[in-house]
């Protein structure tokens, strides 16, 4: 077993040092995406449901910390709420094969909606929350998934408000996919 | 025949009790098969239902360690709670199939769900990666340990099983020495039983074979002489029939002579007759004439009187011419005249009396000559008479030659009716020689045949063919014979075609012409 470990964690490690060295094709894939993104975050649900979330945290969420959130169930009815609102139910319809994850936080870096569980509760402080709430968008470094073993690259844009920064959108887009 | 029924009644006991047997040890193998197919099959459902088992309780597990990897790649709160509880139920169902199999296998699968259970927890905090390494670091081991309890199981059965079959394989093993046995014996028992059969069949066979090649060789032998026999009948018919050629021309020939002795004789007869009636009409005629001779003799005398009177009256004439010569000279001249007359009749008178005396002569000559006549004559009645006795004679014995004639024609005709008999028989003779030549032929190839059935007979029996040959030679001899005949039987026709015209234009018409007579 520990072999095997090992063994992953080489693949793992070859994989994300493979990474570094994106095609321009593929960059280009990720940059329609982004665009596309983008055009989802000036999605009125979704600038509504931030403003709003911004204006006011429910209170369920209220005084929910990191290590709170981590012992969530993905089944818990917090979580699900979350998936199922109106933010979480419009990424899920954008939702395809390259797209892995997709979340979007309230300036506060905190979570108004999203396809799936994220690790964190809140993302403030973080570059993939920080630089679209300086209004640029941001792509990340490209990253293993540990779960399902794919390369996989975030990029993150802001949420605009009258063309201001009021959240951000993340999403996860598959270079396995993309590259094919 | 009492052999034939022998050997039909021991075939057919022999088949029915062979059949008998083969029936009853297949009968007995069937139904020994099917038992130890029986047992196999029994001991096969019971593995396989052990081992469908089995390997449904490992595809049960397979499929919970497939739903439970697959979990550790969704993130979808949907298909995750979906994927649990689709892991539930068969982690549920694994449970209870495979503790139905054997207690030995609940603790590593109650050890089992426990690293799946920590793994579930993992992925519904979301800490897929923490999932990822339960998985492989607990559940994996769990798992093989799983796997490997159920393959011993599994082994386990199938040690079971192959234990089981082999103790049936050595049941059935056991069982089918038995039966070869049996069957050896039985087949060793059909052997001596068939050996002794054939032996009882072929043995007799065998003398009958001897006694038919026998016979075919002696039936061979009789045909040989009959051949010859009808080539001897058919020579005979044939030289038979020359001689009746010859015969009939031979009888043609004396057809010819009675008919012409017939014609000869009924001319002659008809001569005779002639000669008869001619010699009684010269008979007649010469008493006629001798009666004629008899007034002509009468009649000569007649004249000799009137010739004497015209002589008398010729002298009385001449007397009166002398007075009137006288008186004419007494007349002188006047009497001149008269007296050239009296001259005249004086020489008349003297004529007649000249020619009386002439006549007269001729007369007494002719009397003369009559009376030789007469006499000539009859003679010439006699010889008449005498000829007439002979032609009597010659008609009766013409008469006598055409009843000859007559009885020789019937006599000929009996000859060829005879003939016509001979030359039917000798045709009958002919065809039944090339019959018998056919026949024989026939005969040939039965004999053939016969021999061929001897020699099939033989090969059946195992015995050496014999070397009996039908003589071919012989088998050409009816077409010799036939070739013999066909002449003979032409002269045979044409025999028979000269039959009528003998019997046409031959001795019998004459001789039935003598018969009407």
């Amino acid at each position: 077993m520990k072999i095997r470990l090992i063994l992953l964690s080489a693949l793992l490690l070859g994989r994300s040092l493979a990474a570094e060295n994106l095609s321009s094709d593929v960059q280009a894939k990720i940059d329609e995406r982004i665009k596309a993104v983008t055009a989802w975050a000036a999605e009125p649900v979704v600038v509504e449901a931030v403003r709003a979330h911004n204006a006011a945290l429910p209170a369920e969420q209220a005084g929910l910390t990191q290590d709170k959130w981590r012992g969530l169930s993905v089944l818990d009815p917090l979580v699900r709420s979350l998936v199922k609102n109106h933010v979480g139910q419009f990424l899920k319809s954008k939702k395809d094969e390259i797209i892995t994850e997709a979340f979007v936080s309230d300036a506060a870096g905190l979570k108004v909606g999203f396809i799936s569980k994220p690790s964190g509760w809140s993302h403030a402080g973080k570059p993939k929350h920080d630089v679209p709430m300086t209004g640029q968008n941001w792509q990340g470094p490209v990253e293993v998934d540990e779960s399902s073993g794919q390369q996989q690259v975030q990029v993150a844009v802001p949420v605009l408000d009258a063309g201001k920064p009021i959240g951000s959108l993340v999403v996860g887009l598959s270079i396995t996919r993309l590259s094919q | 025949m009492p052999l034939t029924a022998s050997i039909r009644t021991r075939l057919i006991a022999f088949t029915v009790a062979a059949i008998g047997i083969t029936a009853a040890m297949a009968v007995s193998g069937t139904l020994l098969l099917r038992w130890t197919h029986a047992g196999d099959a029994r001991i096969t459902v019971a593995v396989a239902a052990s081992l469908r088992s089995s390997h449904t309780a490992l595809e049960r597990l397979v499929s919970a360690q497939t739903t439970l990897q697959t979990l550790l790649r969704v993130k979808d709160p949907d298909e995750i709670e979906a994927g649990m509880n689709k892991y539930e139920t068969l982690a549920k169902q694994a449970m209870i199939e495979i503790g139905s199999l054997s207690p030995d296998l609940q603790p590593p699968l109650v050890a089992l769900d426990a690293g799946a259970q920590a793994v579930l927890k993992e992925v519904l905090t979301g800490n897929n990666a923490g999932a990822l390494d339960l998985y492989v670091g607990k559940y994996n081991p769990l798992f093989d340990e799983a796997l490997k309890a159920l393959r011993l199981h599994t082994a386990a059965i199938e040690r079971d099983a192959n234990e089981k079959i082999a103790q049936s394989n050595a049941t059935t093993g056991r069982i089918m020495q038995v039966a070869a046995w049996s069957l050896g014996f039985v087949i060793v028992g059909l052997a001596v039983a068939a050996w002794r059969f054939q032996l009882s069949i072929s043995r007799p066979l065998a003398r009958l074979t001897t006694r038919l090649a026998g016979a075919a060789e002696a039936l061979n032998q009789l045909s040989s002489s009959v051949t010859r026999l009808s080539q001897t009948v058919a020579e005979g018919a044939s030289s038979q029939a020359a001689s009746l050629e010859e015969t009939s021309a031979s009888l043609e020939e004396i057809s010819s002579m009675i008919r012409r002795n017939a014609d000869n004789s009924g001319r002659a007869k008809s001569l005779a007759n002639q000669t008869r009636s001619a010699a009684d009409t010269g008979a007649s005629d010469m008493q006629s004439m001798t009666s004629a001779m008899d007034a002509i003799k009468t009649a000569s005398g007649n004249i000799g009187k009137i010739i004497k009177t015209i002589d008398e009256i010729a002298f009385q004439t001449n007397i009166l011419a002398l007075n009137a010569a006288v008186e004419a000279a007494r007349a002188g001249e006047a009497g001149l005249g008269f007296a050239v007359v009296a001259e005249e009749v004086r020489n008349l008178a003297q004529r007649s009396a000249q020619a009386a005396r002439e006549t007269a002569e001729k007369i007494e000559d002719s009397i003369t000559k009559s009376n030789h006549g007469a006499q000539i004559s009859g003679k010439v009645a006699g010889s008449l008479a005498e000829i007439v006795a002979k032609a009597r004679e010659v008609d009766e014995l013409v008469a006598e030659i055409a009843g000859a004639s007559h009885e020789q024609s019937q006599g000929l005709g009996q000859v060829l009716t005879a003939v016509t008999q001979m030359d039917g028989v000798t045709q009958t003779n002919a065809a039944s020689a090339q019959e018998s030549a056919a026949a024989t032929l026939d005969m040939n190839r039965e004999v053939e045949v016969l021999h061929a059935a001897v020699d099939e007979l033989r090969g059946l029996l195992g015995i050496a063919a014999a070397a009996i040959a039908p003589d071919r030679s012989i088998a050409a001899e009816p077409e010799k014979i036939a070739a013999k005949n066909s002449p003979r039987r032409t002269r045979g026709r044409e025999l028979g075609r000269i039959r009528p015209d003998h019997c046409g234009r031959g001795a019998l018409t004459p001789c039935g012409k003598v018969s009407e007579k």
